[in-house]
């Protein structure tokens, strides 16, 4: 099995953009004034003015991990996009003209933008991309489950290395969907994307940790069970036992469920943005594991009342619904690689 | 295998359908064509409600009933009702569940947001179909749903193919689904995609695509697992290929490198076999028909020594663009058109586009096939082909 490793990450979140902003938000415990963005991105953004907010999100997302990565050569590089929701604002402009317009005035923008696939495939064009461009779509195990996809693709050398970035858009009408259908959640909705490049590891090639397991699963009639097993295959093909973990990583929507564990939640300062909630959540242990502060910070404050986790080795992100669908991934420190 | 399309329910009635070069292409009557260029597609007639035993009937999108229906006549087909053991579910889809949001949008306007009937979201979302087969098929094991436009359920078929090779999963069920919506209709009318008239690619005076709709499923399982419970194997999947164009959301690269780069990943994964029929993606626009035949011709005129001779035909002047279900459909075809020896024809074409020269199948009939190639491409430059072998 290929060894991979996280080599960039990118963000767009509430905080701003950039990585540096989601960390100073999360260590901070809420959201900092915004850096400003780059002139690259802004050059970026600029190409797709026409698009969804979903898509420049993604966009600016994979902008971060490219210059991070310092990567210009794209023919190899397969992109993998993990959608939950979509771009609901075309979609909705898009029917509220079926219903209330003469239906042949509908513009062909707003169809062909609010497309599943719209976020990869602009960003595909934008950056060169012309390995393997894949839309998946899911909740938050979808941010897991489009890694898991980039690895195998990976694996079957039908890219060397993938961009795997997650994204979504706030809709009114969805919002007041979601909190209907789950009156006791208590949602704080959210947007962005986070975006992260994987490579097999290279002792060459900078990196942030290592990719040590990882494991999805889905029993409807027990979501418990479901992500019971999705951790333990995590753990199994990452060699571990559960008290090799130094912290767990999940949303506010899981219950904890470690007990020796500490079990960290960025969703009261970030929101919650669905399967990119996951995706910022890989890349704040991502950043995590390779020292990087402030998220050291924002771990030492989440682990205190842990004293022996002085160390971050390996870290669980988790994702689980209640419709029995969950993920699990082990992010490593470059030291335990 | 499993099959819903405007030709019926099944892998046998679809067949001898296309096997007769039969199409199911009519007026559209789920909604008000007038205002729009084109007003023909391929509906599904008559009842498509799936018995189900572990959901609420009502409380599911039409393409839920779609899929249920097919993946039951797949897992019959493959005897495996009960797996038994983890599968790995991988769809593909455009859309999801469309027709309820398209009703629950509508009632919003028209009634008011605290007005609007809340259920009829609870299948909106892409994911939420495989999750229901998960449901109603006591599924364990894992999912992944693809929505790379056109591209998708070839992709889908392409990724379980994957897993399966490295070993992760022995059965995978693995296609996918697509509803006529008026919402993808207005869409591709918008972008001035549809004909007004018949269905006709590759032809000189085609003139755009027949929306469809559609499921089409495979169990897909790794050879030694199926041959320890004596199942019968339709054909083998040999080789598959992905790669983008990055050139436009809407428009296809003219030249079709992507679609090329795609065809040329799957013959070197299968071993450059002797491809006896390309089963085209063919959609009868001007642009994608064009750059397809291009890229054919690139690939297999420099394999074959200049010519190809390799006979093309798309399905879709029968049974329409079936979109996120296409690849799958069209896969099944590809793996008939080997088991029972049939080239499907290219319906409709009548005039030769001297830009588009390739050894069309106008008329279908007997062939011995021992490799298939399938062809599926979608918006967003998603370019996707599939190998099928002859089983021995």
């Amino acid at each position: 099995m290929t060894r991979l490793a996280v080599t960039g990450v990118g963000a767009t979140s509430p905080a701003g953009v950039g990585v540096s902003t989601l960390a100073e938000a999360a260590a901070l415990g809420h959201c900092v004034a915004a850096n400003p963005i780059s002139e690259a991105a802004v050059a970026v953004l600029r190409k797709i003015r026409r698009s969804a907010a979903i898509t420049s999100y993604a966009v600016t997302a994979v902008e971060e991990v490219l210059r991070d990565r310092g990567v210009s050569d794209f023919g190899d590089c397969a992109l993998i996009a993990g959608v939950t929701n979509g771009a609901l604002n075309f979609s909705t402009g898009f029917h509220h003209t079926l219903v209330t317009e003469a239906k042949d005035t509908a513009s062909p923008t707003l169809f062909s933008e609010s497309v599943l696939n719209a976020p990869a495939g602009n960003a595909s064009i934008i950056f060169n991309i012309r390995g393997p461009v894949h839309s998946i779509i899911g909740g938050p195990s979808v941010a897991v489950k489009a890694l898991m996809l980039a690895a195998t693709l990976i694996e079957t050398r039908r890219a060397q290395r993938a961009i795997v970035v997650c994204a979504e858009e706030r809709n009114e009408l969805s919002s007041f969907c979601y909190s209907r259908l789950n009156p006791k959640a208590a949602w704080v909705f959210s947007e962005g994307a986070g975006a992260v490049l994987i490579e097999p590891v290279d002792e060459l090639r900078p990196k942030l940790c290592t990719i040590s397991g990882y494991a999805a699963y889905t029993i409807p009639d027990s979501p418990q069970l479901a992500l019971q097993r999705a951790i333990d295959g995590a753990l199994s093909m990452a060699d571990l036992a559960a008290g090799d973990i130094g912290v767990a990583v999940s949303d506010y929507k899981t219950t904890p469920l470690f007990r020796e564990i500490p079990t960290l939640s960025f969703s009261d300062c970030l929101g919650y943005a669905f399967c990119v909630s996951s995706m910022w959540n890989i890349i704040l242990a991502a950043m995590a594991c390779a020292g990087g502060c402030p998220v050291n910070l924002l771990f030492a404050a989440g682990l205190k009342k842990y004293a022996k986790h002085s160390e971050i080795n390996h870290v669980i992100i988790y994702a689980a619904e209640e419709d029995g669908d969950a993920s699990a991934i082990i992010l490593s420190g470059v030291s335990e690689s | 295998m499993g099959i819903i399309t405007s030709h019926g329910v099944g892998v046998e009635t679809n067949w001898e359908k296309i096997k007769a070069g039969e199409s199911s292409v009519g007026e559209i009557t789920a909604f008000d064509t007038s205002p729009y260029r084109g007003r023909l597609g391929a509906g599904i007639r008559g009842d498509t409600s799936a018995p189900v035993s572990r959901l609420r009937a009502c409380r599911l999108d039409r393409a839920s009933h779609l899929l249920i229906c097919a993946v039951r006549e797949a897992l019959g087909e493959a005897g495996l009702i009960k797996p038994g053991i983890d599968v790995f579910l991988s769809l593909g889809t455009t859309l999801g569940g469309m027709l309820s949001s398209e009703a629950f949008h509508r009632e919003v306007i028209e009634k008011g947001i605290s007005r609007a009937r809340i259920s009829k979201t609870l299948d909106y979302l892409a994911h939420y179909q495989a999750v229901n087969l998960f449901k109603e098929f006591a599924l364990t094991g894992d999912y992944t749903v693809f929505s790379d436009a056109c591209a998708s359920s070839a992709n889908a078929i392409g990724h379980a193919f994957g897993l399966i090779a490295s070993g992760r999963y022995d059965v995978a069920i693995a296609g996918g689904y697509d509803t006529m919506t008026e919402f993808t209709f207005a869409g591709f009318n918008s972008l001035m995609a549809v004909t007004p008239e018949i269905c006709r690619p590759f032809d000189k005076n085609r003139t755009g695509l027949v929306l469809g709709e559609g499921v089409g499923i495979l169990v897909i399982e790794e050879l030694g697992h199926a041959m320890r419970r004596n199942a019968r194997v339709c054909c083998e999947i040999t080789g598959y290929g992905v790669a983008s164009d990055a050139y436009h959301m809407t428009s296809p690269d003219p030249d079709g490198k992507g679609a090329a780069n795609a065809m040329v990943m799957a013959l070197k994964d299968s071993g450059f076999p002797d491809i006896g029929y390309i089963n085209a993606h063919g959609t009868a626009t001007k642009y994608n028909d064009l750059m397809e035949a291009r890229a054919i011709t690139k690939v297999f005129s420099s394999a074959n020594n200049g010519g190809v001779d390799i006979p093309v035909s798309s399905i879709k002047p029968m049974i329409g663009h079936l979109l996120g279900a296409a690849g799958a459909v069209e896969a099944i075809v590809s793996i008939k058109a080997i088991v029972e020896s049939w080239l499907p024809a290219n319906i409709n074409y009548v005039t030769p586009d001297p830009d588009c020269n390739l050894n069309i199948v106008t008329v279908g009939r007997e062939a011995k096939i021992r490799a298939v190639l399938s062809n599926s491409f979608g918006f967003g430059g998603s370019n996707a082909a599939l190998i099928f072998g002859e089983y021995k």
